[in-house]
């Protein structure tokens, strides 16, 4: 089980607290699509995808930027328990979505890099220290389930 | 060779034109040490780094990321032909140094972390991308003389 500080719980808490979801969870999945374009191939239903342009005010991809961001507030909620947590996410997106689990790790880098950019020098080396250890765990944790 | 378009090179040269090796050098091995510690082991000599507090504040871990961020100048004024102009660097971080290539990614990431905190949304997703490719040719370039 990944030990947690409490320091470390309260900067994770933090930058949560302090998140506009809807901002940050389309332009995430926006980078993601943007920067490693062959992300694109799982959101196929999403329509015009053909250029940064379309990507960026493609109202499917905010969307599912938005319901992504907010599974993380399930490891947010269960920082001791963040693998059984995603079990059933984990055994969805090998299953039925057949996501490469690489791409969790992708995507958690574009998260990342957006967080960056909203809090400027408030993202410390010791906050992106963190950050990077809460997204690890849950990307880890996604990838659980495949076989 | 790697192949730049236009675009690309103008993107790449109008955010470095931006970068302040003072400002950004001084930070992005602070990120590195703290972010990833175990890189710790290559820097012996530089004195104090056992706390957050030390490594932020250590006048060598700045310095050697300035001289890092204008190693880097190289790579943009050389855009075709990184692997010559890095061939000497790579050999010294191989046969002297004994530094595994992987940090060299590491760095990377933690350069475009600093850029992301400094530039905020004027880091586009193009531009993220477009950087991107650019410093993984730097740390190919660095990695090509590893046997």
């Amino acid at each position: 089980m990944v030990e947690w500080s409490e320091n470390e719980r309260s900067i994770i808490s933090n930058i949560f607290s302090n998140l506009d979801y809807n901002d940050v969870g389309p332009k995430a999945l926006v980078r993601c699509l943007v920067v490693y374009p062959w992300t694109q191939r799982y959101f196929s239903s999403f329509g015009n995808l053909y250029n940064a342009e379309a990507i960026s005010t493609n109202p499917k991809v905010a969307a599912h930027g938005i319901k992504v961001l907010h599974g993380l507030d399930r490891a947010l909620k269960n920082l001791d328990n963040i693998k059984a947590t995603y079990a059933e996410l984990s055994v969805l997106h090998s299953e039925k979505l057949h996501v490469d689990p690489d791409n969790f790790k992708l995507l958690s880098d574009c998260l990342t890099i957006v967080i960056a950019g909203k809090l400027g020098s408030a993202f410390t080396p010791e906050v992106q220290a963190t950050f990077q250890k809460f997204l690890a765990v849950v990307v880890s944790a996604l990838g659980k389930q495949y076989h | 060779m790697v192949k730049w378009t236009e675009l690309e090179r103008s993107t790449v040269k109008a955010i470095w034109e931006k970068i302040d090796i003072d400002e950004i050098g001084s930070q992005i091995w602070a990120r590195v040490l703290i972010v990833y510690p175990w890189t710790e082991r290559y820097f012996g000599s530089f004195g104090d780094l056992f706390t957050i507090t030390a490594i932020l504040k250590n006048d060598k871990v700045a310095a050697h990321g300035r001289m890092v961020l204008k190693a880097l100048d190289k790579a943009v004024n050389n855009m075709d032909n990184m692997k010559r102009t890095y061939a000497d660097l790579s050999r010294l971080h191989f046969q002297k140094l004994e530094v595994d290539p992987d940090s060299f990614r590491l760095l990377a990431d933690c350069i475009t972390i600093t850029i992301a905190c400094k530039f905020k949304s004027a880091l586009s997703p193009q531009s993220q991308a477009i950087w991107q490719k650019f410093i993984s040719a730097v740390v190919d370039a660095m990695s090509s003389q590893y046997r």
